[in-house]
């Protein structure tokens, strides 16, 4: 299991969905994760400390889970199938007793913000589908390269000529 | 207390909003609140038995809940202020009724939990009387005298006339 972090919560501009990009604690790797509208508010309203007049559905969750004396230990995205990630959330009961209940991942992350647990993912789920920025590489520098004769062309211009007509 | 039932969940087309119309199970005053849509999307979802692949967020906090041994011993739309209606969740941790515990919650997220839960649902009779509604029903069917003044509009036409203007 991985460590992440909540990089951010993501707009896409085409569609209704939001995107989550969780990055893994002391690496550069990025897991985004596709989410519904309400989820993503219900994230973001936390993690910006915005208050809200009336309890939010997870806000309800986690009121219900501390009343009746358990606590969220961790969350966890353990599967990617059919383009649909899969999460966990482990509860411990008043008893003792550790319990491990079906999630989507963005309901598990609303909730793990929330009472401040770790977010892990499974080593295989992080390994196929994180992705890592990409460090400037010689073919950007080609690219610069390219660009010499526009540079060359730019300071051929007198731009004092500009105003003269 | 007084209880209720959903008697229907209706798509606001001005707005996004949707309205539950909760029914009086032993009268007539319907109590219409409005909910935000994944709520009530999530009520209807799960009274139409739509299958849904992954579990929503209700399905989620009913599977804590019954994970956790606690039932629900019913909710309460409990208080109408300021235009918001308020509602309680009470809940019996280990089916001990009497340990009930109370959460506050929006109206909508309580009817999510109380549909998926099967716990009977209540409103309180103040907020009942504040905001109740009874639908207007005709009384009669109306009788000839009542449609005389039409009769007699119709007595009073010309129909012979209507070709003439051609």
């Amino acid at each position: 299991m991985v460590e992440v972090k909540v990089e951010s919560v993501r707009v896409n501009l085409v569609g209704t969905h939001r995107v989550v990009v969780l990055k893994e604690v002391n690496s550069e790797r990025y897991l985004p994760i596709w989410i519904g509208q309400a989820e993503a508010e219900s994230i973001t309203l936390r993690l910006t400390n915005t208050k809200v007049p009336r309890p939010l559905t997870h806000d309800l969750i986690v009121d219900a889970i501390r009343a009746l004396g358990a606590t969220v230990r961790y969350v966890l995205v353990n599967d990617l199938r059919d383009e649909t990630f899969y999460a966990r959330l482990v509860l411990r009961t008043r008893d003792g007793k550790e319990l491990s209940i079906d999630s989507r991942p963005s309901d598990a992350i609303a909730i793990a913000v929330r009472v401040d647990c770790p977010i892990y993912v499974d080593d295989d789920v992080m390994a196929q589908h994180s992705h890592q920025p990409e460090e400037e590489s010689s073919e950007e520098k080609q690219e610069e390269e390219d660009l010499g004769a526009f540079k060359d062309f730019l300071s051929t211009l007198d731009l004092d000529d500009l105003d003269k007509k | 207390m007084v209880e209720m039932l959903i008697e229907s969940v209706r798509v606001s087309l001005m707005t996004n909003s949707q309205v539950v119309i909760l029914k009086e199970v032993e009268g007539k005053r319907r109590l219409p609140i409005f909910v935000g849509k994944p709520e009530g999307d999530a009520i209807t979802f799960h009274l139409n038995n739509i299958a849904v692949p992954r579990p929503l967020t209700h399905d989620l906090a009913a599977s804590i809940l019954k994970s956790l041994d606690a039932e629900v011993s019913h909710v309460v739309i409990s208080d109408l202020h300021k235009q918001h209606f308020y509602a309680l969740i009470v809940l019996c941790p280990q089916g001990d009724a009497e340990a009930e515990i109370t959460i506050d919650a929006r109206p909508s997220d309580a009817l999510a939990i109380a549909v998926r839960m099967g716990c009977p649902i209540f409103a309180n009779e103040r907020v009942l009387d504040e905001a109740g509604v009874e639908p207007v029903e005709l009384t009669k069917t109306p009788s000839k005298e009542d449609l005389g003044a039409f009769d007699d509009f119709i007595s009073s036409l010309d129909l012979s006339d209507l070709d003439k203007d051609k």
